[in-house]
């Protein structure tokens, strides 16, 4: 099930704020069995195949955090930890990249060696609440939480379906306390949910809208593509990509805050960044501090030497690239970021600097636009094609039709999203905040948001709608 | 209470009171099982079963059948074609909406069409050998092609769009080559309009069919073809010999149903009735139905569609004027044959047609052996000339 379907939102949603809001009335504990309860009915929605790999992460992450706790001696500790990172490392190996290892392995061509590739179909998720799950172990390993005897918390924490297939990745430190103990209020709820139609709205209207253009450009063969359709594809592949994990993550922590959680921001307008480590300090922020806590200042930083510093960031990098997808192009998209990153570190990100603001945009806007493309092509020639295509070798020249009726066609959505990619929220806000004697910006202030959401939730809906129209010439009665 | 509180509290209240009402109103309001702008069933409730639950296709299915049933959805549809259209959105449902033509958006796929010569081959091959068997037994095949009015109005693509005139015109070229190899009676219809002009009223703005007058200028085309190529001396109706009439009713074509009939049009339908009347009976599937042959609407501000002629596509018609002096047809394909039979029945003794699409008693070749019709007439439209499916399944007996 996905928040962005007609079943989430009038059937699932419903059901739960009635369970919660009346059954749950006053009991912490009835709250939080209601929302396991939802979670888990949420979840098996995608399969009830997928439950046993949830429910084995969920008990094996409760039973290490009890070991790992510091009421254990040292040594029970550092083998519990071990194990635990082999055992949530090794979840992720095998239903996310077994195929593609073997693959590898068989694409050598050793002698006597040939490996099946096991045909494991990757449960919904996994990425998200494996990390979820080691996050609670380290946690209590690094003295961040206590271990909870409850196994139900633990569940809830790793199940909270809000958060459990996309994000963002709550670290358990931050919420163990929200998961005994927190206060569902009217402003949150309202303002939860204003949040959740933003984030369904970005994810309806712009995303799936923009992801049309990126479909086109790059199911077709790239190199007959025109400049014009290769860039407008890559843009809108940028575009789609913000609109769709921001809005969800919007979503997300729209309806944790509804149900009296806090849950970490994800996004914080990447693409006005001046350069790629201003990018990766605003996009996806959950997964970066993860990687940054739990591996990056595990294996030294930046206080070591120069050589271990850059070794550092391959692996952060290669590992962060490689968590996206079991398939070389991640892998390329990672180490791509990791020589930007260690070029803006130690090479050329004194001089960029020092370039105007304009400059700094558009190039940091170039080598996100290239890390898309390498994100999104299913192989190097795709990614070669792509390219040549971009700077004008392609077959189809420099424009193309193609081109010009997408551009009509999603001149709005491309529009709105490029708007909406930048910050004028703020600069509404505190221009109205500044007049909030007159009683026009007094009204916006405390009306526009909820009237806004709620245009937009409804158009939402009526594109979810339209989603399942289905014409045909002759009639299929 | 403060004015944040207050759009707080209303807010909380209309998000509340619209994902409450939705599920109740779609569990207790009006349903149907049909829908009607999309000509489909809607999807039904799945079943529960061990493997759907296990792998998540009950849920999906499930999922599927919520959408098609949710509250007020064609009027959710409606608003959204009504919002694309007031956008300016050149595309629409799939229908490119130019100024003067509702048309069929094709994309912007190309490929190489040289592998339309051997599926042409084999189509000559086949209708060679239909032809031969006809001949057979004295009796006489003509194929009619026609274009689809996206053909037709090429010219009104906008000059950003690929009308797919490339694509058409190679398998009318390789079509019309393989029916002269095979000495087989074809008229390209498309060819024919081009001589006459290609007048715009021949084909309708919002369908994808033509309209009465480009089927009556088929139907004079291949009645003199008959004429010319055999000893029937058909009696050919003229303008003069016919009483036409212009429907009142709004016209809702094929494009502009997927538009939920939003886009303004002058279409009107035009049918016309022999002035001098000949009696006849019909039956539809073996079963006799009333002698008519257009399902016209009851009321002037009710719709009228395409169906309106023969009332649509049926598998089996049979109309038996009870002339036995006079020859017997066949005429066979698509829905471009609807608009012809209610004129050619006039100068035959019986009209079988058929459409097999949705007729499967008997293959091709069984239903003419069985009634040795003196003429045969394929109808088909020149997207579809090389396509072995349908009415393109040329299946002989022998």
């Amino acid at each position: 099930m996905v928040f962005s379907s007609l079943s989430f939102i009038f059937l699932f949603l419903p059901a739960l704020l009635a369970a919660y809001f009346l059954l749950g009335a006053g009991s912490i504990k009835i709250k939080n069995l209601i929302l396991l309860v939802f979670s888990i009915g949420f979840y098996a929605c995608g399969g009830l195949r997928f439950l046993p790999a949830l429910a084995a992460s969920v008990v094996f992450n409760y039973l290490f955090g009890l070991l790992v706790s510091n009421k254990n001696p040292g040594k029970t500790r550092k083998t519990a930890i071990f194990c635990a990172t082999a055992f949530n490392l090794g979840l992720l190996v095998w239903f996310k990249y077994i195929g593609f290892f073997a693959e590898i392995v068989n694409s050598l061509n050793i002698k006597g060696l040939k490996i099946p590739v096991p045909t494991v179909v990757l449960p919904i998720g996994i990425s998200f609440y494996t990390f979820q799950g080691m996050s609670y172990v380290f946690d209590i390993y690094y003295g961040n939480a206590k271990a909870e005897r409850n196994i139900f918390k633990v569940a809830l924490y790793i199940l909270l379906f809000p958060q459990l297939v996309a994000g963002p990745i709550v670290r358990y430190h931050t919420i163990a306390e929200q998961i005994s103990c927190r206060k569902e209020t009217l402003e949150g709820f309202s303002q939860g949910f204003m949040r959740f139609l933003f984030g369904l709205a970005k994810k309806v209207l712009l995303a799936n809208q923009l992801g049309r253009i990126a479909d086109a450009a790059f199911s077709a063969p790239a190199a007959e593509l025109s400049a014009g359709m290769a860039w407008l594809g890559v843009i809108s592949y940028t575009f789609q990509l913000y609109f769709d994990f921001s809005g969800y993550s919007d979503m997300a922590i729209g309806m944790g805050r509804a149900f009296g959680f806090s849950f970490p921001e994800n996004f914080n307008y990447p693409y006005i960044s001046q350069s790629i480590t201003e990018f990766w300090r605003r996009w996806h922020m959950s997964l970066s501090t993860w990687f940054r806590d739990y591996l990056y200042i595990p294996l030294g930083g930046s206080r070591v030497v120069l050589w271990k510093q850059i070794r550092n960031l391959l692996v952060v990098w290669t590992l962060t690239g490689f968590w996206h997808g079991a398939a070389w192009n991640f892998l390329l998209w990672g180490l791509f970021y990791a020589v930007l990153l260690i070029g803006e570190r130690y090479i050329w990100g004194k001089a960029v600097a020092k370039l105007p603001g304009f400059f700094r945009h558009v190039y940091a806007l170039f080598f996100i636009c290239i890390g898309w493309l390498l994100f999104r092509s299913g192989s190097v020639q795709q990614i070669s094609a792509f390219l040549s295509a971009m700077f004008g070798s392609g077959k189809a020249g420099g424009w193309d039709g193609q081109a010009t009726y997408y551009l009509l066609e999603f001149r709005w959505e491309l529009l709105i999203a490029l708007l909406a990619s930048l910050p004028p929220k703020k600069a509404v806000h505190s221009f109205l905040e500044r007049r909030e004697e007159r009683l026009w910006a007094n009204f916006l202030l405390n009306w526009g948001a909820p009237a806004l959401s709620l245009i937009l939730g409804f158009f939402s809906v009526m594109r979810l709608i339209t989603s399942s129209f289905n014409p045909f010439i002759y009639f299929q009665f | 209470m403060s004015s944040k509180r207050r759009s707080q509290v209303l807010f909380a209240a209309l998000f509340v009171i619209a994902i409450f009402f939705a599920p109740l109103y779609t569990w207790l309001g009006p349903h149907s099982d049909i829908s009607f702008y999309e000509q489909r069933k809607l999807a039904s409730r799945p079943e529960i079963s061990r493997e759907g639950l296990w792998d998540g296709q009950f849920f999906k299915d499930a999922e599927a059948c919520y959408a098609d049933h949710f509250m007020l959805r064609d009027k959710f549809v409606k608003l959204n074609v009504l919002l694309d259209l007031a956008l300016k959105r050149p595309v629409v449902n799939d229908i490119i909406v130019s100024p003067d033509a509702l048309l069929d958006f094709h994309g912007f796929m190309k490929w190489d069409t040289a592998y339309l010569t051997g599926l042409a081959e084999k189509a000559g091959q086949n209708y060679g050998a239909l032809n031969e068997k006809i001949k057979s037994y004295g009796g006489y095949f003509c194929y009619l092609g026609l274009p689809l009015q996206s053909s037709y109005f090429a010219s009104k693509y906008p000059s950003y769009m690929d009308s797919r005139k490339w694509h058409v015109d190679d398998i009318r070229a390789a079509f019309s080559k393989a029916m002269v190899e095979n000495k087989v009676p074809f008229i390209d219809m498309h060819a024919v309009y081009d001589s006459l002009g290609s007048p715009d009223d021949f084909y309708f703005e919002s369908d994808h069919h033509y309209t009465f007058k480009g089927a009556f200028a088929a139907y004079t085309e291949l009645m003199n073809r008959i004429n010319a190529d055999t000893d029937f001396d058909v009696e050919i109706l003229t303008e003069s010999d016919l009483d036409f009439i212009t429907l009142p009713n709004p016209y809702l074509g094929s494009t502009n149903r997927k538009l939920y009939g939003l886009w303004p049009t002058e279409d009107k339908l035009e049918i016309a009735f022999p002035k001098t009347p000949v009696e006849f009976s019909r039956r539809d599937n073996g079963v006799p139905v009333e002698a008519s042959l257009f399902a016209l609407p009851k009321n002037d501000g009710d719709i009228v569609t395409y169906l309106a002629f023969m009332g649509g596509d049926v598998g089996e018609t049979v109309i038996d004027t009870n002339r036995p002096e006079l020859p017997d047809v066949l005429i066979y394909g698509d829905s471009f044959t609807n608009p012809l039979e209610t004129l050619i029945w006039f100068s035959f003794n019986k009209m079988y047609s058929l459409d097999f699409r949705y007729y499967t008693a008997q293959t091709l070749g069984e239903y003419i052996d069985k009634h040795k019709p003196d003429v045969v007439i394929c109808v088909r439209d020149e997207t579809v000339y090389l396509s072995t499916d349908g009415n393109g399944a040329v299946e002989l007996s022998d």
